[in-house]
């Protein structure tokens, strides 16, 4: 009677864990894959854009991510991510980077050459924002599972 | 409450504080060193009332602190510090219909140089209802 009953405690134990590493997973994915969505540069948009998604023109930003984990081995490219959170588990250190040299100035904004300011994308910035209500999104899923 | 009101409580306490020029978003003024750029980020928008009429709205104000190039960071440094004493967490700005709240601690990121210029970022994280 006492195994059965741990090993039922063991079993619920075990799938609540397979669910919390879902939900980290997936809102995580989230998080970056908003953060990638591409939207063209402004060059072709005639100065139009859209706050949270990345500029393309060359795709040089884009292509500059970089993924790690537990500070290991890097991933990088614009689908680096999907490697990178595929082997999560809880507990573990995600880090993700855009090391292209532009990468700060189109977050963040810029002063361009007549001393305008330029606004930023804030793709990395809205979407990191979003976290809580991605992980919420993703517990109801596994709820209704 | 909408999200002029909420922009404007917030970039008016920043402005009404005079530490610095301040640049808002969409302005073709080209200022001087040192200078503050302001956008306002809404990152969420949510009603909890089946019926409506309970709106939040989550996001931050981003504030960017430029200074020349190569006068080392202190400078701008020492403006967020003024800044952030501007806006502890808990402050509540009462506006039409409802309440900004800073949410949360300012976040400060790492500075960066760009075309002769210095940037500091500052992140005013809000929640309004």
């Amino acid at each position: 009677m006492a195994q059965t009953f741990t090993a039922s405690v063991a079993g619920i134990v075990e799938r609540t864990e397979a669910k919390l590493r879902y939900v980290a997973m997936m809102a995580i994915q989230d998080v970056v894959e908003a953060a990638q969505t591409p939207q063209p540069s402004v060059k072709r948009t005639r100065g139009r854009f859209e706050v949270g998604k990345i500029p393309v023109d060359t795709s040089e930003l884009i292509q500059s991510l970089t993924a790690t984990i537990n500070g290991g081995a890097t991933q990088r490219g614009q689908l680096s991510y999907t490697t990178v959170i595929s082997g999560f588990a809880l507990g573990d250190t995600l880090t993700f980077t855009w090391n292209a040299a532009h990468a700060l100035p189109m977050e963040l904004g810029f002063t361009a050459r007549n001393g305008r300011q330029v606004p930023g994308r804030h793709f990395v910035g809205t979407n990191a924002a979003k976290f809580s209500e991605f992980v919420a999104q993703r517990v109801r899923e596994v709820n209704t599972k | 409450m909408n999200d002029l009101d909420i922009s404007n409580a917030l970039q008016k306490r920043l402005f009404d504080a005079g530490l610095a020029t301040v640049v808002f978003e969409n302005d073709d003024a080209a200022p001087t060193r040192p200078f503050l750029y302001c956008e306002y980020v809404p990152t969420e928008y949510a009603d909890a009332a089946l019926s409506g009429g309970q709106k939040t709205v989550r996001g931050y104000l981003s504030v960017i602190v430029v200074i020349d190039q190569g006068v080392f960071s202190s400078p701008a440094h020492a403006l967020a510090d003024q800044i952030e004493g501007l806006f502890p967490k808990a402050t509540r700005i009462a506006i039409t219909g409802g309440t900004v709240t800073i949410s949360d601690a300012v976040v400060r990121l790492k500075g960066y140089q760009a075309d002769g210029e210095y940037r500091l970022p500052l992140r005013i994280p809000f929640v309004a209802a």
